[in-house]
């Protein structure tokens, strides 16, 4: 394979995915939009926001992992992502994650009510409103991750 | 002086005692394994957090976050104090409160008023009886504490620290440094303490892109940083307890042993006499038989 590769490192405060592992492409969704990395691009950091990240293997498979909000670093010879959860969409708890997803939105509509009836609990509803939104998003993302409507390359 | 069967019966409840001990250092040395492995695992996150946390810190000049400065005009202090859920672990959580008390004395001198956000059980119980304001406690978690436990503790202490006002936000915990040797550390948490950046040689220097604003970004990685503190306290005490478990259960085993063998020998004793004077009886008897 003449194609150059670059190394990825995924690691999340109880997990180390992989450590440099060789790879010729990266893409993942950072919170102004999803990017492609090949080896020898512009030193580059940003956030990402929860959904599917993805990779093409020097043999040019193509795997994608999930993250849950974290930062990516790029150099040019080395992807570091540092997520706060990652794992594979086929090791995902589906059913955890649909728990999760569940609750979310029944406390939503809980304070939804509450705030409809009493205006003076707006400030703090809505705090946790924003909360909870946050936690939607990340459920929803998982969901979509491990039933994989997403597709890449 | 205890007859036979009195004796029996205290080395087999002895034995059964060491049996118990024995298993619990056994179960303290698993789990010390799998929280060691934790935290070799988080090691490597912090790392690389911190790499990026000096690599941004060195873009912008002017920070400016909340969680970077202090409330100097409020006298509250908060105390995040980490203390285990189980006993017998020897004198893991007396040298949490020994030092804790000194420092919250410290605080009061100094004219502040600390209060306290307790985790574990045994820290609630002892700080319950005492004239300390315990604002949050968390009971029950010693096992099941993860990242997503600690990030929920940081959320509400930041809230605190951002709504109450709290002049500053210490953490109290238990370091470990070896088997047998762990410190309790008192650390600010709150506001974030800036490392001195190093300067870096230009060849080093990377001209990276920053997406968004280098402010922007900083502000979400700090929220993380103080994560990482609270579960690095975290493991950090967790590990130690386990540690201190295991120490105390090894004790415990060993002078189980002494009490085995001293009462062994007491039985032993005991048995002997008695055949002595019964065959003393007997020649007695024989003797007065002949005579």
């Amino acid at each position: 394979m003449s194609e150059k590769t670059f190394t990825l490192t995924v690691v999340s405060p109880d997990k180390k995915l992989f450590i440099d592992l060789p790879v010729v492409a990266v893409g993942a969704r950072g919170s102004e939009g999803d990017f492609t990395a090949l080896p020898g691009h512009v030193p580059f950091l940003t956030d990402l926001n929860p959904g599917n990240m993805w990779y093409r293997s020097p043999d040019n498979t193509v795997r994608e992992v999930f993250v849950s909000a974290g930062f990516v670093e790029v150099l040019p010879a080395r992807v570091t992502v540092m997520a706060d959860s990652c794992e594979y969409p086929d090791q995902i708890d589906v059913e955890r994650a649909e728990r999760a997803h569940k609750k979310a939105l029944d406390r939503l509509q809980q304070l939804r009510v509450k705030i409809a009836e009493t205006p003076e609990s707006r400030e703090q509803g809505e705090l946790e409103i924003r909360k909870l939104e946050v936690k939607l998003n990340r459920s929803m993302a998982r969901i979509k991750a491990a039933k994989g409507t997403r597709r890449f390359g | 002086m205890a007859s036979l069967k009195d004796i029996k019966r205290h080395i087999g409840a002895v034995r059964q005692t060491q049996k118990l001990t024995k298993a619990m250092n056994m179960v303290a040395a698993a789990k010390l394994r799998t929280t060691q492995n934790r935290a070799e695992l988080f090691r490597f996150y912090a790392d690389e957090h911190a790499r990026l946390m000096d690599e941004i810190g060195r873009r912008c000049k002017e920070l400016s976050h909340p969680l970077l400065h202090s409330n100097p005009e409020s006298q509250k202090v908060l105390v995040l104090v980490f203390t285990s859920d189980r006993g017998l672990c020897g004198s893991f959580n007396t040298n949490v409160f020994s030092k804790l008390d000194a420092k919250i004395v410290e605080l009061r001198e100094e004219g502040l008023r600390p209060e306290l956000y307790v985790v574990g059980r045994k820290g609630c119980d002892y700080y319950k009886r005492r004239r300390v304001f315990i604002r949050q406690d968390l009971r029950g978690e010693g096992g099941s504490f993860d990242y997503g436990t600690a990030r929920m503790v940081t959320n509400e202490v930041v809230e605190l620290f951002s709504k109450d006002a709290y002049r500053e936000v210490f953490v109290c915990y238990t370091k470990f440094e070896s088997l047998t040797r762990h410190a309790v550390a008192v650390e600010q948490m709150l506001p974030l303490v800036q490392e001195e950046l190093k300067e870096l040689s230009a060849s080093e220097e990377l001209d990276y892109l920053i997406e968004p604003s280098p402010q922007e970004l900083l502000g979400r990685l700090i929220p993380r940083s103080i994560t990482i503190m609270v579960y690095r306290a975290f493991l950090e005490s967790v590990t130690s307890e386990n540690a201190a478990r295991m120490q105390a259960m090894e004790n415990a085993s060993k002078s189980c042993k002494d009490i085995i063998s001293s009462l062994t020998m007491a039985y032993n004793k005991a048995r002997q006499a008695s055949v002595t004077s019964e065959l003393l009886d007997i020649v007695n008897g024989a003797e007065a038989l002949n005579g």
